[in-house]
Parts: C-alpha cells; structure tokens; sequence
C-alpha cells in the first residue's frame, strides 16, 4: 500500500525517488524538475523531510525566484509585531497625516461658499447615445451626433433609384476601416494633451493634489519609457505648481529624450532653488555632455564628486567626459558657445586644450550693437560709416591650403570703406593669427569656415552684399546709439565679420554645408543679387593667461564670491583687450561680469558691461537678459521690456524673460496707460542680422538662438535694394509676390494693382518710426477692414504684409485663405491653412478653411476629413457640420458620377457630351487641381494655366486685336475675373458654335455685367458652377442648390446654359419656387439679352411657363420680379425674332400675369 | 524584511454584511456600504483618528446597497454616487444624509458595480457615473441630467442578458476621450468608447469577470486588469491596439479561489492589490516589457505584455475580501472589508521600494 502511494507520487510527477536526495537537488538546474521534487516534498506522500524541502526550496529559489511554488502566504502582521521604531514611525506617520487631513478638508471648502459648480459651462455636453450588443456585434446610436449622411435632406423618391448598394456597403466598410485607423493612431500617442492646465478656479489644495498627480502620473510615464508623455505631465504638473522635484524629474526626461537645452535649463531652475542637489549638478553634467560642452560638464561632475566623492555615476561620466573630449580633439571639432547663465552657471566654455579658432569680427557687428544700446545718448551717425566693403584678398592662390585658407578667409569688412585701410587691417589680422597660431603651438587645420570665395566672381556680388548689410542695419530703429567713446572702443578691437558667401559651394566642411544649406532655399527663391548673410563669429581660444584668470573667476562665481570674482573678470578682460581676435570671449567676459555685477548689485555696472558685450556680439541672449533684470531692478522698465522682447524673439523658451515681459507690461501698463507701447521702441533685426557664432567645435549656436528662423519665409529676408527710410518689410518683392499671387485672376488684376500701389505707400511712410509688432498689428488690423469691406485683394496683399513683419502668425495664415477662398483661389487658401495647421494643429478656422478650399478644389474626401477633424474638436460647430453635408452631398454626386461615366465609356458612346463629362471627371477622380479657363477678351484660346505670371499673360493678349478694350475694362473693374470652368465647354451641343464676333461681344458683355455686379457692392467671386452630367431633375437641383451662396447670376446663367430650353421643365419638375423663377427671369433679362441670345431667352421664358405649380408661383411673384418680368418682355417684345412673334410675347404676358 | 508589508493598523467587527469600503477623498474618513440581515441598507462613516476607529455618522435606507463611488463628484462636495439592490443609482451628501441629492431607478435589478469619472480631479470632461447590472445593462449617468442615461450599453431585443459584474472608466486624459470597460458573468469583457459610441474592443476570458481596473482613469489608457472567477486575473496592455488581435495581455493565476477585486496603487499604477475568496490579498507588480510595442508581419504594430511579479501575499480572512480601496491621500493605507463583517485598516509598507 505505502509503495503504491510512493510511485502513485513520484510517477505523477515522473520523479524517480533516488532524486528525492540533498546532492541531487543540489545540483539540479532543472526548474521544472525542481518545481516537480519540491511538489512532491510538500505533498509530503514520500514522508516528511522538513530539511530536504527547505533544501529544495533554497534551491528553487536560487534557480528561479519567480517560481509560483515559492509564493507563501504570510498572515497579516500588526503592529505589535514590528520592531519598536518601526512601529513608532508609523503611528506617528498616521497621525500626522489624519491631522493633515483636518486641515485638508477644510481647505477644500470653497472661500466664496460656491459649491463649485460654477465651472459648468466648460464642461464638454451631456452626452447621449446607445450601444445595442448583438450577437453579430454592436450596434450603436448617437441621437446628438448622427451620421448627417443620411437622412439630412429629404431626397427625391428618384434618387433612390440611383442609390447603389454596393458602393452604400463600401462606403460603410471605408468608415469602418478609417475609424480603426483613427482609434489606432489615438492609442499610440498623448493626443492633443495641453502642456498647461487652467488652474483657473482650483483652490490651493486642489491644485497641490492636481499637481502632484500630474507629476506621478509623469513617474510612471517615465517609467514604462514614455519620456515623451512624462514630459507632457511634468509640465502640466509644474504649471500647476512649479517645483524643484517636478523640473528636476523632466529634466531628466529631456535627458532621456536627448533634449539637451531642455534639461540644461531645467536643471538650472532646480539649481537656483536648490543649489546643492546633486542629482540636478549630475544631470545638467550629463545634459552638457549631450551637448558637447565638455568642459561645463566637468565642472558639474565634478562639483558632484567633491561632495559625494563616490558617486558611481559621475564617475562613469567623468571618464566619458574625457574620451569625448579625446574623440573631439582628434576630429577637432566645434563647440556651441554659449555665454554664462545667468545664476548659477560656470564659464569653463573655453579650455586651454580646446583649438584655436580664428576669430573675425566685424565693424558692423559693432554698430549693430550699438543700436540694442540703449544707454548713452551721444549718436553716431549711421550712414556711411557702415556701409562696409568687403575686401577681396588675394587669397585665391592659396585656396587649396587649408590653414592659408583660414587666414585668407577674412573677407572682412572694413568700416572705413577704404580699400587699402582695410586691406592693412585684414593683413595685420592674418599676421595676428599667423603668430597666435605660432605661440600656442596648436594646429588650426580644418578649424574655421573657409571662405572659399571664387572671389573674383562674386566680386560685385558681395559689394551689393555689404550694401544690403550696411542698410539693414541702417534700418534698424536708431533710437539709442552708444556714444563715440564705444564705437571706437569697437573699432579697436575691429572685429570681423565673415561673410558667409552663397555661391562658395563646394567648400568641404561641415560647417560651411551647413551655412550653405540653411542658404540654399535663400538663394533659391531670390533671383536677385541680394543675398544676407548672418555676421559669423568664431571663438577662439584665450590666450593661457587669461584663461587661467578666467578659471579662478569662475570658481569665485561658482563659491558666490562675486566681488572677487569680479575683480577677476576685469583682469580678463584687460588682458582679452590687448588681444586682437577675442571678441566672442570678450563678450563673454564682459557678460560674465555683467553677471557678477547683477548679484553684487552694481546695476550701472551690469548695464555697461552688457553694453560692451552686445556691442561685441550683437542679439546674444545672456547679456540682453542680464541688461534687462539690471533694467528692471533699475525700475526702468521701459528698456527693460525692450530688451526681454528682443531676447523672446530671439529664444522663446526664455521662461525668465516671460515673466520678466509680463512684470513690465503690468508696470508700464500701470504707469503709461494703455498707449504704453507706442513707447516701448522695440529692437527690430532680421534673423540674419543676429551673429552666428561658430564654437570651438564648431557648432554654430544659431539653431538653437533663432528657433523660428526656418520657419522665415524667403520674401522676408530680402531687404529693400536701396530704400534707405523703410523698414525692411515693405513693398517691392511683396508686390511682386501678391502680383503673382494675384495673377490667377487674370487681366483684370491690373486694376487692383493701384489700391495696392496706393494704399502700401502710405503707409510705408506711417511705418517707418513703428516696431515690428505694431506695425504687424496694423497691417493686419488694416487687412481685416480690406476683409469685412470685401476688398480681398488689398486684405491679401497686407496679410502678406504682416507675414514679413512678423512670419509665423497663425491669424495671419487663416485670414489670408478667407481672403483666397473668396477670391476663388483654393489651392493658395489650402497652403495657407496648411501653414497655420502646421503651426497650431487644431486650428478650427484653418481646418474649416482648408475644408472649404479642398472642396472647391473638388477634393471631398479631403475636405471631409478637414470637418471631421473639426467636429471633433469643437462637435458642436454648426457651420461645420452644414458644410459636412454639403460636401457629402458633392462627394456622393462625384462618386456617383463617376461610375456613371465609367458605364459610359464602357459603352463607348459618342455622344460628345458624355466625352467631355468623363475627361472632367476624370479630372476629378484623380484630384487634380482645378483648371480655370481664363476668358481673354477676344480670343478664342483658352489659357487654362493658373498661374500664368502675369507678364506672359499679358504679352499673350498684347498680341490680340481687342487689347485696348481690355486694357480699359481692366482700370475699370475692381473685381477679380470671373472664373470658368471647362464644364462649359460641355455646354456645346446647347449652346451652338458662335462666330468669332458673337464670341467676342458675349465676353465684354460679360465683363460689362461684372462690372455692374461691383458697382452692386456684390464682392463675392462666381462660385463654382457645378456640371451637369447629364440634365436630370436631381443634378440640376441639386448643382443649383449649390448656387444658393451665390450673390451673382452669373453662375446660374452658367448653369442655365448647360441644358436646352426644352429640357426646362424636366429637370425642374416640380422644384420650382418663387426664388428660382426670380432669379430664372432675372438671368433670361441680365445674361441672355445683354449677350443677345434673345431666343434662348425667349425660349426659356416660355419653357419655364410649362414647369409644374408655375401657375401658383408666378401669381405669388413680388413686385419687383413682375417689373423685371415686365420690362424683360417689352424687351423681348421690341427684338426681332423668327422664334416668336408679338402673339407669343402677349401670350407668356398673360403666363406671367404681368 | 525590506519587501512591502501588509500591517493591520485598526479592525473593527460590524453587524451588517460590508460591501463596499471606500475613502473620502481628502480626509481620513472612509464610508462603509452593506446590507443589514432586515435587508435594509448600510451607510456607515468613519474616522481614522489615534489609532481607532470612530463611527462620525451612519444612515440606514430602505435599499441594501452594493456599491458606491466618489469618482464623479469635485473635491468640495464629495458626493458619493451609490448602487442598491433594486437598481437605484443615488448621490449622498453626506451633510444631509435623508434624501439623495439625485436618485433614479436605473436598473431592473440590482447594481453590481460602480464607477465614476470626472470628478476629484481625476479625469478631463464631464463628471459621470456607470453602473453595470445584472439586468445586463451597463448605463452611463451624467449628474446635470436627471431620470435618463447619457449612454445606455445594453443586449439587443431577445438577446441573453448577461449579468455585468464589473464596470471601469478610463482613456479620460482629454475633455472628449473616454472609455467604458465592463465585464459579464460569461468571461465577455467590453470596451465601449463613449466618444465615438462604439464598441472598440471585446474578447472573451472563459471565466466570469468579477472585477476590472484601469490602472489610470484619466491617462491615455495604459493598462487594464481583469479578474475572474477560478483564479485568474488579465492584465491588457491597452496602449496598442492591434485591429484584428486587440491588446496584448498576460495571464496570471492567484489566490486558489475567485478574485473579486483588483485595485491599483493610486500613487503608482503598477503596483495593484487583488482580493481572494479565500481572504487573501496580494500585491502585484507589474514590469513592462523592454519593448511594448514590435510590428507584426504585416508591419502593423502589436502590444507586447509586460510580466508581474508577486510582491506580497496576504492572509487576512477567511471569507472573501469583499472591498479593499486605497486613500487617495496617504500611500500605502487602504481599507479592506469582508464576509466575515469585518473592517480592516491596514497599512502596506515600503511601497516606495517596489
């Protein structure tokens, strides 16, 4: 019996007994099989071996920890069991906490006795809806928010008849597929999550809680390796509650996410709270690593270290450190400089081992500076001083010498403007980096931008260049100007400005590429000789005496012994100023000192320190900042504000100039009124104006300055030729940009040149004293009036305006593609939108814009998707959804269409008409772009190229015989071209052949009719006259519906012309209402007999009295339609006709009760 | 001893059968729901305070009830949204405990499960409640509406109802987001999106599903535990949908008896304790996968689950663990109730080593 039960065990889990053994166990690897023993053990059939199971159990559990066996359930322990300070820990835990929560919950009740409900209103709608489970699935129903494809508009009964189920089912399965799609995507990502909650209306409490949420919630993101997500909730969490832990935690996420500014800055910001956490020290450390700034992340690392002298972690990264540094020696590369942070930063940025870069400067660098000056008073003339020459050296045969190159590259400009000064200047300096390059024993290969100028080419060129350079800067609002003393100051130490020259193409090194690609669109778009470039700065390394200074003034700063290290600093400084090319580290110096100035609290000081930073080294960020809390704390808050702006508009990330703009907008705000701004003369430079500075690896720092520059479209950044008292954003290649935007709209938009013409110069001369920002606001404001008075033309050509001043505004884009939707230009309107949607994804007027552009460009399922989108943003947009039917209605027509055409051609019937609606709906099938033909007065061919640039165009009608008339009719009208469609080409078998005369009158009369439609005040363009396929009852209806928007009768003529008189009272059928009668007669009288097709007319006049239900609506027609009607026969009456006769007249008299 | 502990700080034996416990937010008074032997219903508060446990209010309604949450309620009012035994869905405030601030006969029967969203800060958008009953209906209630779901989840005409035992909101990171998770008798668990009213994903587990969680209600939804009868609980990863396999998930056997209830760490939404039949609690953690998410053949990506270790496992009773809820407040402190009529506060150590 008992060895019965002993192999009943052992066989169950096929374990030979002899295994049940210390020895065997112990050397049993086999999991499963010691899972299997250890059962056996427990199960205790093969006798009790207490010593043997805990030998299996150890043995389990160093195999396998996890094993589910080894899971033991333990008995709840009390708290008598826990060891004295444990328990005693804990009470006092709770304690604590239950006397918290006394606290908290009163905090909770609301102050105002408001039960908080006052928020409702921002709550999204009750919801409403249900879901049928089904065996087959489920089925849903949305009362609210029906699918409006169906059953929105009653249909004709025989529209059924059209309806395919196949395609039916298709379409659901379609929207089946589309909404996995959708939901799928949605799964992947944080959609849509705001970086920032409105703290609006939580009380303290609430916002703590909110906050520390937020920041778990980022934990765990961060956690599970979703760095993207965790940032999004540190941030929110921190604009609930900014605290050290939350931007540390995100710091390390930017860290995770390699984005080292992010961190960098974060870091700073837990630094100056809490200047002794280590793990922010380690992190920035790691962040400057990231960026190459190896010696800053030394001084991180090693400050970590001093305190904590077995951090693992930063020793790891220390050694890292130096075989990065090692890597970047040999590879010699550059360095992004940038310049002391203001609180806590060091300012190891230039090392002794780091190479020599040769550092050119530039005079106009200087008097840039002088303009953000805003100190002394005395002016330096700006005029001709500045208009610098670039000196063309003799380098060329040294071209293919790296290190020559480098010297030779100092295509400096001189201030003189005298040919030989400069040329000794550029001398000397080569001779100065010849023997700096000697005495510091260092190699300079392949260290600096070359300037591998094929000079003599570009010679004039680069002359024009300068021009352009020296006006810019001549441009730039003057208001304060350094005084003498420092403009000399600059002179002597002459910087350099290397001109980086578009056409030096083949130049091999990195930087230069890279120079050359971020000029390349530049180059691309502008034809004309006028080529900016960025000043370059380069940094050098400081001579071993300075740097040794530099580094004791740095360890003061970093010890918080700023007047010493101040003291420092000046010796720097001394010493930098007997150098030549030192201009970049002089800033520098100048700016740290600045620095210690700011917390010694000499605030003069820090202002002229800064003063002589910037004067160096024009828009760097640092010293604007620190001039701007000196300003601040000097309570004058007007530069201050000045100079926040200036560092926003160069770094928007600037939280510290944020807050800075905000405290000084309330205080100006408080003290100037509401016309505060008019005061505040901002800074205006274009992104080439501010200096790029090529770093001892060099990295230039202009990606990361000048994070908007990409987005600058070309037109901007070409300064007016010579206009000396303009800003830079005013006319001539704007013109020339709407000009050719507006040539779509044919001849006629000569006419609209004049307001053009007119309407910009008065302002330029309005302009020229106003910031960017004003001016931005006033064009724009003066756009928007061009809009609400229709004028959108003029609106357009000032939005482009605006997008110059200041690019990138998303109002700006919105309304220049109302503008283009109604000047019927939908394929400028969607680029505009996309541009908005780019910058502001959710853009409910962008996405309704472009909606309405892509289906006047016929592109429905697009357009759908465009008010999908919307709607889920904002489901409750009325408009939005009306035009969702409207384009579903169109799309199912299309749809429609197009396989009705596609039977056709299989029948390849040669019914003309049929030909030509399947080549347009072809045309449609593959979304193309609509093809406008251009009615040109007499001419019978057809231009049906959009944007033909007006020039051709205008060569192409120059030829014809009518040209003088079109002329005139162009100073005359006011109004865009009417646009065609090449549908009406379908209209020819209604409409036979006319003679080359007949054609030619129609036209004007059609341009007279225009004309008259303008002088109405009726602004619209024609709205799409929809084809006909085939005349039907259902397609007429439902393309004249389309038309309803229409304020002209254009279109319907249009329309009325696609189907034969006769055919009139089929397809109205019994559609007909009092507006459409109206507007029928309206068209027979304005269109028909001006174009003298008084037969057609007469034709349709008679038709139409057949239609159903004429009688009822015709008696109830107003007054005015009867007087229309009235003169409309007399007119008839008086035309001569073989069609009818004075009986037939009297007869459709008494049809029309008139 | 440096793995999380389940201490006992406070118990107390009741005289009604507790099935539900939960915290108030924001203070250290939780509120007790259960059914007196007369069928009457239990409505019990009580404060943590010096290591006791003091009775501050109690009320008794004709109804038993069942379940009840805070979820939809702001932090100022606290209201707590009920579900009795006749299949009433009522809102208590608790300073005027006599009648229902809103009450509606939501369900033929009873309501087994609860869940709201959109209050206390957790959860964009609207405040709303589900109820799941046995009546097979899961309903979503909106309190600015009154008598009338906002969203009604129910079989079709002549279809078999099954009795929903679990509902869970989540996916409510924005305004207009959010999901509805409800689980039946038949092992059917349900994904509804209240957004697009749809039915975004279903399967099957073979077992009844007696609880479910989102491990965050208010995140792009990240995770979801299912638990079921005979001793199996589900975590889905919910953030990668496959269109045709649906979401990745891992299966894991506990408690050698019905696990009635999963609730995650509101601190950290790894860490999750289920509730055994057999009176046990275990504490979980869950560990992602290297990587969550990979392509498969046919390049469209599919959810890779994690694993969970076992961090603790507890005897506490030897009925089931009927209710177990976490202070919002204070990590670690949960309330735990049984079919023994007993009352647990307890204290888990450590959790910040897990």
């Amino acid at each position: 019996m008992g060895t019965n039960i002993m192999q009943g065990s052992t066989k169950k889990y096929d374990i030979p007994l002899d295994h049940l053994e210390f020895s065997y166990i112990n050397g049993c690897s086999d999991v499963k099989e010691l899972e299997r023993i250890f059962k056996v053990l427990k199960s205790k059939e093969e006798g009790y071996y207490p010593d043997l199971e805990k030998c299996c159990e150890d043995r389990l559990e160093t195999i396998n920890p996890n094993s589910r066996l080894l899971r033991k359930e333990s008995h709840l322990m009390s708290k008598t069991e826990l060891e004295r300070n444990e328990k005693d820990e804990l009470d006092q835990d709770l304690k604590s906490w239950s006397s918290d929560m006394k606290y908290m919950e009163t905090a909770f009740q609301p102050s105002d006795g408001l039960t908080g409900n006052d928020d409702d209103d921002e709550l999204p709608p009750i919801r409403s809806g249900t879901i049928t489970l089904t065996s087959d699935g489920a089925k849903s129903s949305k009362p609210t928010k029906t699918n409006p494809n169906k059953r929105v508009t009653p249909r004709d009964y025989r529209e059924w008849d059209k309806i395919d189920v196949d395609k039916e089912l298709e379409k659901v399965d379609e929207d089946d597929t589309k909404s996995k799609e959708r939901t799928f995507v949605a799964n992947k990502e944080v959609v849509n999550l705001p970086d920032q909650i409105d703290s609006k209306g939580l009380t303290d409490g609430e916002k703590l809680l909110k906050a520390n949420r937020e920041k778990d919630k980022g934990n765990e993101a961060f956690r599970s390796n979703d760095f993207k997500e965790a940032i999004t909730y540190y941030s929110r969490s921190i604009s609930l509650q900014p605290t050290a832990a939350s931007y540390n935690n995100r710091a390390l996420a930017y860290l995770k996410t390699k984005d080292w500014h992010g961190a960098v800055s974060d870091t700073n910001i837990v630094l100056s709270m809490e200047p002794q956490n280590l793990k922010a020290l380690l992190r920035r450390g790691t962040a400057y690593k990231g960026l190459n700034q190896f010696d800053r992340a030394q001084a991180d690392i090693e400050l970590v270290l001093s305190k904590e002298s077995n951090n693992k972690k930063a020793q790891e990264l220390l050694e890292e450190i130096e075989a990065g540094r090692k890597e970047k020696k040999k590879k010699g590369r550059r360095m992004v400089i940038e310049d002391v942070d203001g609180e806590t930063e060091d300012t190891n940025n230039v090392s002794e081992d780091s190479t020599v870069n040769v550092n050119k400067d530039i005079e106009v660098g200087g008097e840039e500076k002088k303009e953000n000056g805003t100190e002394t008073s005395a002016k330096v003339p700006v005029q001709n001083t500045s208009t610098p020459r670039r000196m063309q050296i003799e380098e060329v045969e040294e071209d293919d010498d790296d290190n020559d190159a480098d010297n030779g590259s100092d295509n400096g400009d001189d201030n003189g403007g005298n040919d030989s000064d400069s040329k000794n200047d550029v001398v000397e300096s080569n001779d100065n980096v010849q023997k700096e390059q000697k005495t510091n024993g260092v190699a300079s290969n392949g260290l600096v931008e070359k300037e591998q100028s094929e000079v003599n080419a570009v010679k004039d060129n680069n002359v024009e260049n300068e021009k352009t350079d020296g006006i810019k800067l001549d441009l730039n609002p003057v208001s304060d100007v350094e005084s003498t003393e420092k403009s000399s100051k600059s002179t002597e130490s002459s910087p350099r400005e290397v001109e980086n020259d578009s056409q030096k193409s083949d130049s091999d090194i990195a930087v230069t590429d890279e120079s050359s690609d971020k000029d390349s669109p530049r180059s691309d778009s502008s034809e004309s000789s006028f080529v900016k470039m960025r000043p370059v700065f380069y940094m050098k390394e400081m001579p071993k005496k300075a740097a040794s200074v530099k580094e004791e003034a740095t360890v003061l700063f970093k010890n918080g012994q700023y007047g010493e290290a101040c003291k420092k600093y000046d010796e720097v400084v001394t010493l930098l100023e007997k150098e030549r090319d030192q201009t970049v580290n002089l800033s520098l110096m100048y700016s740290n000192r600045a620095a210690c100035h700011l917390k010694t609290g000499d605030l003069p000081g820090v202002v002229k320190d800064c003063n002589r930073s910037l004067e160096l080294i024009p828009h760097s960020v640092k010293p604007l900042l620190r001039r701007a809390t000196a300003y601040e704390h000097l309570e004058r808050f007007r530069p201050a504000y000045i100079d926040y702006r200036h560092v926003i508009s160069l770094d928007t990330r600037m939280e510290q100039a944020h807050l800075g703009i905000k405290r000084c907008q309330q205080i100006l705000n408080q003290n100037d009124g509401p016309g505060w701004r008019e005061k505040c003369k901002l800074t205006k430079f274009s992104p080439y104006d501010i200096p790029d500075i090529i770093g001892l690896d060099g990295k230039s720092t202009s990606q990361q300055v000048m994070p908007t520059s990409q987005q600058v479209p070309p037109i901007s950044q070409q300064a007016p030729p010579a206009s000396q008292q303009g800003p830079p954003s005013i006319p001539p290649i704007n013109q020339s940009a709407t000009s050719s935007v507006n040539n779509s709209q044919s001849d006629a938009s000569k006419s609209v040149k004049s307001p053009e013409n007119t309407v910009p110069v008065s302002n330029e001369k309005k302009v020229i004293k106003k910031t960017p920002q004003e001016e931005f606001e006033e064009m724009k404001l003066e756009g928007n009036n061009f809009v609400k008075n229709s004028k959108f033309k003029e609106a357009v050509t000032c939005y482009n305006k605006c997008n110059d001043i200041l690019p990138g505004q998303v109002a700006i884009y919105t309304n220049r593609a109302l503008c283009y939707l109604r000047l019927n230009e939908a394929t400028k309107a969607e680029c505009d939108c996309n541009e908005a949607l780019t910058i502001e994804k959710d853009n409910v007027k962008a996405l309704f814009r472009r909606a309405q552009a892509r289906k006047m460009l016929k592109r429905y399922r697009d357009s759908l998707e465009d008010l999908k989108h919307l709607l889920q943003i904002d489901g409750k947009n009325t408009a939005a959804q009306k035009e969702m039917d409207i384009v579903k209605n169109y799309w199912r027509e299309e749809l429609e269409g197009m396989k009705k055409n596609l039977n056709n051609l299989k029948e390849k019937k040669e019914d003309t008409s049929a030909q030509i609606n399947s080549s347009s709906s072809s045309n449609v099938g593959k979304q193309r772009k609509r093809m406008v033909i251009q009615e040109v007065d007499g001419s019978d061919e057809e231009s049906s190229k959009k944007d033909v640039p007006k020039s051709k165009q205008q060569t192409a009608s120059s030829t014809k015989d009518a040209k003088p008339k079109v002329e005139v009719l162009k100073s005359e009208t006011n109004k865009p071209k009417q646009v065609k469609k090449t549908a009406e080409v379908s209209v020819k078998d209604a409409q036979p052949v006319k003679s080359q005369s007949k054609q030619n009158k129609e036209s004007r009369q059609q341009k007279k009719s225009t004309l008259k439609e303008t002088s109405t005040g009726l602004p619209r363009a024609a709205t799409n006259v929809p084809k006909l396929d085939k005349a039907t009852p259902y397609e007429f209806i439902s393309a004249w519906n389309a038309l309803k928007k229409s304020d002209t009768l254009l279109p319907y003529y249009n329309l009325l012309k696609q189907i034969k008189p006769s055919e009139i009272k089929t397809v109205i059928s019994n559609k007909l209402d009092g507006d459409m009668l109206s507007v029928i007669t309206r068209c027979v009288s304005e269109h028909y007999l001006q174009n003298g097709e008084t037969d057609t007319g007469y034709e349709i006049l008679k038709n139409l009295s057949t239609v159903p239900r004429f009688g009822t609506i015709s008696m109830m027609m107003g007054r005015s339609d009867k007087k229309g009607v009235q003169s409309l026969l007399d007119k008839l009456e008086s035309k001569p006709s073989q069609i009818y006769s004075a009986d037939d007249i009297k007869k459709l008299r008494k049809e029309y009760s008139v | 001893m440096d793995k999380p502990q389940i201490i006992l700080h406070v118990q107390k034996s009741l005289n009604y059968t507790v099935f539900d416990a939960k915290w108030i937010p924001c203070s250290a008074k939780f509120v007790v729901l259960g059914n007196y032997a007369r069928g009457t219903g239990a409505l019990q508060i009580y404060e943590v305070s010096h290591g006791d446990l003091n009775l501050v209010k109690e009320a008794e309604k004709s109804k038993a009830f069942k379940c009840g949450t805070f979820g939809a309620s702001n932090l100022q009012q606290r209201y707590l949204a009920t579900g009795d035994f006749d299949g009433k869905m009522s809102i208590w405030n608790f300073e005027a405990l006599e009648a229902p601030v809103y009450s509606v006969k939501g369900h033929k029967e009873i309501i087994n499960c609860i869940d709201g969203v959109g209050g206390l800060g957790i959860g964009e958008g609207a405040p709303e409640i589900v109820t799941g009953s046995r009546d097979g209906s899961v309903k979503v209630w909106d309190p600015r509406q009154k008598n009338d779901p906002v969203a009604t989840m129910e079989p079709g005409e002549g279809e078999t109802k099954r009795d929903c035992w679990a509902v869970a909101f989540g996916n409510a990171y924005t305004p207009h987001e959010r999901c509805v998770c409800a689980g039946y008798d038949n092992g059917d668990i349900k994904l509804f999106d209240l957004k697009n009213m749809s039915l975004r994903w279903e399967t099957n587990v073979k077992n009844g599903v007696c609880g479910l969680e989102f491990d965050r209600k208010d995140i792009n939804m990240n995770k979801l535990v299912a638990t079921t009868l005979e001793s199996k609980f589900h975590v889905f990863d919910t953030r990668t949908q496959h269109p045709t396999k649906g979401f990745a998930s891992l299966t894991e056997k506990a408690h050698k008896s019905t696990i009635w209830q999963v609730k995650h760490l509101p601190q950290n939404r790894d860490v999750f304790v289920t509730c055994g039949g057999n009176g046990t609690v275990n504490l979980w953690k869950y560990h992602y996968p290297m990587n969550r998410v990979e392509k498969d053949n046919d390049g469209i990506e599919i959810g890779i689950p994690g694993t969970v270790s076992m961090v603790q496992n507890t005897v506490l009773s030897t009925q089931p663990i009927s209710s177990f809820d976490w202070s919002p407040d204070k990590e670690g402190l949960c309330v735990c109730t049984s079919f023994d009529q007993m009352l647990r506060v307890c204290v888990v150590t450590k959790l910040k080593t897990v």
